[in-house]
């Protein structure tokens, strides 16, 4: 069973994009490798799994407002960005890119997927 | 692209950074939400003050269950003392109470304290009332109604004389003086034939003159108002010597105030009565001589009647 799902696409499964949906109507593309900073999605998203979402590469986050899943998505990126950097260099903070109207909300969700 | 290493350094998670900006911003908060993780918001609460912790559980009460430690750190931080006065080693039930408790005593005793401070104040005030200039029309009470006062103020000369006759009781005692020389005798010569010099200056009450010495031994004949003990005395006193005549313009109370100017006794001059190294200072003040030894004509039967030795 392992091997006998192929995918449709010719790139690479790490290459790929994942579309995360919004409770609101939202969508937001992202690199897999990107996604799989979070330990649920990556969960989600394993290939290895039946999930609904790994074999769609889809997740939909139904409980989170947009506002919330592009903050979401913004520090998935910016920690898989970031995380190969030699600690010498600076790197810009990611405090000053969270607004304190959404952080409550961001925290749950944070907590919810691990990120 | 792929390389997938292990990664470098170490990112706070989006949980720590959410963390912060929420406590960061921990009193603009009005609810917690229908459900959340008492751990997760555990750091923000903690600094939250006591007011939003209130809001707070009224607004999401479930997490009440979880709050009484908050209670009991903000009654320690903020009221240490007043919890060791009122409240003993058992635990109260409700660390919210006492909170609200401690924070009405506290302000009563600060109501107090500071009523005390302004009667204080106040009776400060009255007091610095009381003793300020005040605008009135009535005269204060006469201090000292039993002296005389001089009719009329002391002129500055008057206040010279005055003090010289204080300074030279003071500085010429007695002892200072040397001892006339007993065997030299005067007498007292006429005033009206002694020529009189010109004068510097012509005060009503002291004037300078000179008294001619006797020359020959007809004269010797001893008053005896000049006992050699006395001219001692008035040897050093004031070689200046006086116009036999008394004043013609006599002031209103010299008499009765100050010594009158009196005459020196028969030594007459600086040179003569003294060792000749002695400073004569009583000749620059005019000094009022002793009243016992004046000769003036007046007195001098008076003066005569001093006891002679």
């Amino acid at each position: 069973m392992t091997g006998d799902v192929e995918m449709t696409d010719d790139s690479t499964p790490k290459d790929d994009w994942v579309l995360i949906t919004s409770a609101d109507g939202f969508s937001f593309m992202v690199k897999r490798k990107v996604a799989m900073t979070s330990g649920t999605l990556k969960n989600m998203l394993n290939t290895e799994s039946n999930f609904k979402e790994a074999v769609s590469n889809t997740c939909e986050m139904s409980e989170t407002r947009g506002a919330v899943v592009e903050k979401l998505c913004e520090y998935m990126a910016y920690k898989a960005q970031y995380e190969q950097v030699p600690p010498k260099e600076d790197i810009p903070d990611f405090t000053e890119r969270i607004p304190p109207e959404v952080a409550l909300e961001l925290l749950v969700a944070a907590d919810y997927y691990e990120v | 692209m792929s390389c997938d290493g292990e990664p470098t350094r170490k990112i706070p998670s989006l949980v720590q950074y959410c963390q912060r900006v929420a406590t960061a911003h921990a009193d603009a908060l009005s609810s917690v939400g229908d459900e959340i993780r008492y751990e997760l918001i555990k750091p923000v609460l903690t600094f939250c003050s006591p007011e939003t912790l209130l809001r707070l559980e009224t607004a999401s009460p479930y997490i009440e269950p979880d709050t009484p430690e908050l209670w009991k750190c903000h009654c320690e931080r903020v009221y240490p003392m007043a919890l060791g006065l009122h409240y003993t080693d058992k635990e109260p039930e409700s660390w919210r109470e006492v909170f609200f408790e401690l924070r009405e005593l506290e302000a009563k005793r600060l109501e107090e304290v500071g009523s005390r401070i302004r009667n204080q104040r106040l009776q400060a005030e009255e007091r610095k009332r009381e003793r300020e200039i005040k605008i009135t029309d009535k005269l204060p009470p006469a201090k000292r109604g039993r002296w005389s006062m001089p009719s009329q103020p002391k002129t500055l000369f008057q206040k010279t004389r005055s003090d010289a006759a204080r300074m030279q009781k003071s500085v010429y005692g007695p002892r200072m003086i040397p001892a006339m020389p007993p065997y030299k005798s005067y007498a007292v010569i006429s005033t009206s034939l002694a020529p009189k010099p010109p004068l510097p200056s012509s005060n009503p009450r002291v004037t300078v003159t000179a008294v001619r010495r006797p020359a020959t031994a007809s004269l010797s004949p001893l008053k005896p108002t000049s006992p050699p003990k006395k001219s001692s005395k008035d040897a050093d006193q004031g070689c200046s010597t006086y116009l036999p005549t008394p004043s013609p313009t006599p002031k209103p109370s010299s008499d009765s105030d100050l010594p009158a100017p009196s005459q020196m006794s028969p030594p007459p001059d600086s040179d003569f009565g003294r060792s000749p190294g002695k400073k004569d200072l009583m000749s620059t003040l005019f000094m009022p001589k002793h009243r016992a030894h004046s000769q003036r004509p007046m007195q001098s039967v008076s003066t005569r009647k001093v006891p002679a030795r």
